[in-house]
């Protein structure tokens, strides 16, 4: 009697075990996880990671040149699936070459899942420029786009897109400083394609801003001509134009 | 009845207990009010700011105790009627000049480096400095705490202030700095201006137009309310440095003849100005920045070699009034 009554929970213990590994094996791990998604930025010119100060690069149109200073803000960060939902992966986002702590943001859980593309504003569009609205720090507050710059309303300050400075020649200088000017804001929407099928994982995403793509297509341009264009809408125009080919992925990995 | 004792004394170590609980303990938290429109300021989590230690920091700020024979304070060098500068292009230390113009200590709770160079990385850092500078202060670390602890009353102050009598170099500086970050301009005429509460003159309105253009183009270094970026520039001071600044620290050659930005809020006390102390007055301020940079391999190109403003008298002259409108009398008096 007692041997039996051991074989029986022997075989109750088995069957559990069974379903137990069977359950799993059905209704858990084949479904989609969530993952993160962390942005990592980085500059670049003649496709090579830039050096600030030091290598002496070549404009468009002929000119020798080095650059000082890169800093910019990216706002409205997300993801596009392949059904067009967005999957948002930062408000906003400084970045300053030169202190890697601002090259990587994001991290955030997102849902499994097929992207198609990384879209964000660069700059700060419309009614969101207006300075105060970003978080309160040293960072944001450098990026101040003064309320004497020609916007159109003259009501309050607002913040730079980028400054983008450097040398030139023998003795140039340019300061590329890209904001809104003449009733216009001049920031402007990215979507840059890319392929990600999201089960579970932590991917990592390069975007890359081409610098030198800012110095042309469709707009070759001349420092001699636009050293210094915080005031000048036509320039802004010029330079919103060719960032339209500015952003690219540098790799999708995952971490 | 030996029960009866025994929850009598429970009784009566409860009320004690109580009333003892009810006595507060500790340093006084200090709340700062940060202006608005300021950024937010990091107060380092290992330094919280108390009444009791702004108090403490205070004492030893004006307290020529720090130096070697008693003669020199932090005070010395940053006055707080030249707003805590020197008017001196190089200060007096103990031990000769200084090789530097004293920098204003103004809203320095948003900086997060200091000296001309950036060599100090926090307030606390930048008051462990001067004790051992050899021309400064030219004290070692161990005398300080020692005269500290036999002064009569600096004993009970460390303990009101970081609950402990055992002094140390540590602490000290981080009285000082609590002192130091209360120090905050922010009620100028162009503050009130600002908060809309007052108007500006015609020429000061025009040197604000100026300020806040690329015409003049003051405000890329000299940004928004703190009225410095707290980066270095090489503004074309000199074509070939022998003061290399921040390139001392880095050992980079593209920080040759780079120096911090000072605030320019109460620019009007903190004369003579650059880091060197070589201009007294601002009208020479403007008038190098209008026509004298002198071009480099590092000139920051927001100055660039070629750049001349050619400001016109009128034009000069309105800065100079705008910039007179960031003094905060109040703020000296401190």
């Amino acid at each position: 009697m007692k041997l039996t009554y051991q074989k029986a929970s022997a075989a109750i213990l088995a069957t559990l075990l069974l379903l137990t590994v069977a359950g799993c094996s059905l209704f858990g791990s084949d479904d989609p996880e969530p993952g993160t998604v962390q942005i990592e930025l980085s500059s670049h010119i003649g496709g090579q990671p830039l050096v600030l100060n030091q290598t002496s690069y070549m404009s468009p149109v002929g000119h020798d040149f080095s650059v000082t200073l890169v800093e910019y803000i990216l706002t409205n960060v997300a993801l596009r699936d392949e059904n067009g939902n967005l999957v948002r992966l930062a408000d906003v986002h400084y970045c300053n070459e030169e202190n890697p702590d601002t090259h990587v943001f994001g991290g955030v859980e997102v849902p499994a899942g097929k992207y198609t593309s990384l879209t964000f504003t660069f700059g700060v569009s419309g009614q969101e420029n207006v300075f105060g609205n970003l978080a309160n720090t040293t960072d944001f507050d450098n990026m101040m786009w003064p309320m004497m710059m020609p916007m159109g309303d003259g009501a309050t300050e607002r913040y730079h897109y980028m400054r983008f400075e450097g040398r030139y020649g023998v003795d140039g200088a340019f300061r590329i400083h890209v904001g809104p000017s003449g009733g216009s804001d001049f920031s402007f929407d990215v979507e840059v394609p890319l392929e990600v099928d999201l089960d579970g994982e932590d991917w990592n995403l390069g975007l890359v801003m081409n610098l030198d793509q800012w110095l042309t297509e469709p707009n070759d341009w001349d420092f001699a001509d636009y050293s210094m264009i915080m005031g000048n809408q036509a320039a802004q125009s010029l330079i919103q134009a060719n960032g339209a080919s500015v952003f690219t992925l540098g790799h999708a990995n995952v971490r | 009845m030996i029960r009866f004792l025994q929850i009598s004394i429970l009784g009566l170590g409860l009320l004690l207990g109580c009333d003892s609980s009810s006595v507060p303990s500790g340093p006084t938290p200090f709340e700062l009010i940060i202006p608005n429109g300021f950024p937010d300021m990091d107060i380092p989590a290992d330094n919280p700011m108390t009444v009791e230690g702004i108090e403490l920091g205070k004492k030893l700020f004006f307290d020529p105790i720090l130096s070697i024979d008693s003669t020199v304070a932090c005070a010395s060098c940053h006055l707080p009627e030249d707003a805590f500068s020197d008017p001196l292009a190089f200060s007096n230390g103990v031990a000769g000049k200084t090789g530097r113009n004293s920098m204003p200590i103004i809203n320095v709770g948003w900086m997060n480096t200091l000296f001309w160079d950036g060599r100090a990385l926090s307030v606390e850092d930048q008051a462990l400095q001067p004790v051992e500078n050899e021309v400064e202060m030219g004290e070692s670390w161990d005398n300080v705490v020692r005269k500290l602890q036999r002064h009569p009353d600096y004993p009970e102050l460390f303990v009101a202030a970081f609950e402990t009598s055992i002094i140390s170099a540590d602490l000290v500086t981080k009285a000082i700095a609590q002192y130091e970050r209360t120090l905050i301009s922010s009620n100028s005429r162009y503050d009130q201006f600002r908060a809309g509460a007052i108007e500006l003159t015609e020429q000061e309105n025009l040197g604000l137009e100026l300020f806040f253009t690329e015409r003049a183009d003051c405000f890329h270094c000299h940004s928004t309310r703190l009225f410095t970026d707290n980066r270095y520039h090489n503004t074309g001071l000199d074509e070939f440095y022998t003061d290399t600044g921040r390139a001392e620290i880095t050992q980079s050659a593209s920080d040759v003849g780079k120096f911090k930005t000072p605030t320019l809020r109460n620019v009007e006390f903190s004369a003579p100005y650059m880091h060197d102390g070589r201009f007294e007055t601002l009208d020479e301020v403007i008038s190098f920045y209008d026509t004298g940079a002198q071009p480099s391999e590092t000139i920051d190109p927001l100055i660039g070699a070629n750049r001349r403003l050619n400001l016109t008298e009128e034009e000069k002259a309105a800065l100079v009034a705008f910039l007179k409108t960031l003094s905060d009398p109040k703020f000296l008096s401190q």
